[in-house]
């Protein structure tokens, strides 16, 4: 599970959940991959992308130094070397192992295999 | 130009009770292949498909798409969701798949989905499905039991530049599903193809361009924003 996609997760389907976001996240195995990197498709990326989110995502994996604490005003404006370090955090770090986890009711998603369980007959078990 | 179909292990597929690909694949890849241009020039980037099966599809538009989009796929049978990461690989491309019911726990794609694809459990059948190969095909009384749970949150799901193709049966009642959110959307039949008994449909839905209420058009200066 490429780490955008949890920014993109919540637990809200849960009975009694009211925001279910973002989901904590806890990494026991990742990949560090390389995807090619291009600008266009980065600043689109990170246009759909909610930032305090993505600052777990990325504090999940001790990355989150790779990335200004505060949401840059304008994506566009930003440097290669900037939206590279954005792209890394989005497409290049697999989780492999981990657990997702509702921050209201603390109910479990797993990842297993970099497949994220979402299914709430699993989670209620 | 043709585009290739990708490839994929035929026997990883029928050893695990994971839809094969069919006829109604092959229409909505033909589909695709006929819109490539149209949907090339929306400039996609988030592509979402739910009910992944085999991940042809899926890997078909990455492909199709130059590689350039990110993909995610969903299917509540997990051999789905490694045969998907299978056929991706196999073609050299990446797809991110989630074990789920239909977009469930994906909330927040709500409004950012530029391409969204579904070939839904579409046959009629007198039972509600139980078995995970049950579940690739069986679809209720009217064929229409996990369609119709989907369809009415397609509109929210979509980007502004948003297309939803979907795969339907002559049966499942074309022209309600052509009416169907015809104020937020654009729906036309982008193919149709006999196979055997089956007419089988795809649905093409685009997203309309918001208008200005006309109170806006009147009176500029009153309107709120």
């Amino acid at each position: 599970m490429k780490l955008f996609v949890h920014n993109f997760m919540s637990s809200r389907f849960l009975k009694n959940v009211t925001v279910g976001y973002p989901l904590e996240l806890t990494v026991k195995q990742f990949e560090e991959k390389d995807i090619e990197f291009d600008r266009e498709n980065t600043i689109v990326m990170l246009d759909k992308v909610q930032y305090e989110a993505l600052l777990v995502a990325a504090a999940a994996v001790n990355q989150a130094d790779r990335i200004p604490s505060e949401q840059p005003a304008k994506y566009d404006e930003l440097s290669d070397d900037q939206l590279k370090q954005f792209h890394h955090i989005l497409m290049n770090i697999d989780v492999v192992d981990g657990e997702l986890i509702c921050p209201e009711t603390k109910t479990v998603f797993p990842i297993r295999d970099g497949i994220p369980n979402m299914l709430k007959v699993d989670a209620e078990k | 130009m043709s585009l290739p179909t990708p490839q994929y292990r035929l026997q990883a597929i029928r050893a695990h009770d994971v839809y094969e690909p069919a006829e109604d694949t092959f229409l909505l890849i033909d589909a695709i292949e006929k819109d490539i241009k149209e949907i090339r020039s929306r400039e996609p980037q988030l592509v979402l498909e739910i009910g992944c099966g085999s991940g042809v599809v899926s890997t078909f538009v990455n492909q199709a798409l130059g590689g350039n989009v990110t993909s995610m796929a969903t299917d509540l049978n997990p051999h789905a969701l490694d045969v998907t990461l299978e056929t991706a690989k196999l073609n050299d491309i990446k797809i991110d798949v989630v074990r789920t019911d239909l977009f469930a726990g994906l909330e927040n794609l709500v409004g950012k989905v530029d391409v969204l694809l579904f070939n839904p459990p579409y046959v009629p059948t007198e039972e509600e499905p139980s078995t995970n190969i049950e579940l690739t095909y069986a679809g209720g009384r009217t064929g229409r039991s996990t369609l119709d749970r989907l369809l009415p949150r397609v509109p929210e799901l979509l980007s502004p530049r948003g297309v939803f193709y979907l795969v339907a049966l002559h049966s499942n009642d074309i022209p309600s599903l052509l009416k169907e959110h015809s104020d937020r959307m654009t729906a036309s039949v982008s193919m149709e193809r006999r196979c055997g008994i089956e007419h089988l449909y795809i649905l093409k839905f685009v997203m309309k361009e918001k208008k200005l209420n006309n109170d806006c058009i009147t009176a500029p200066l009153a309107c709120p924003e």
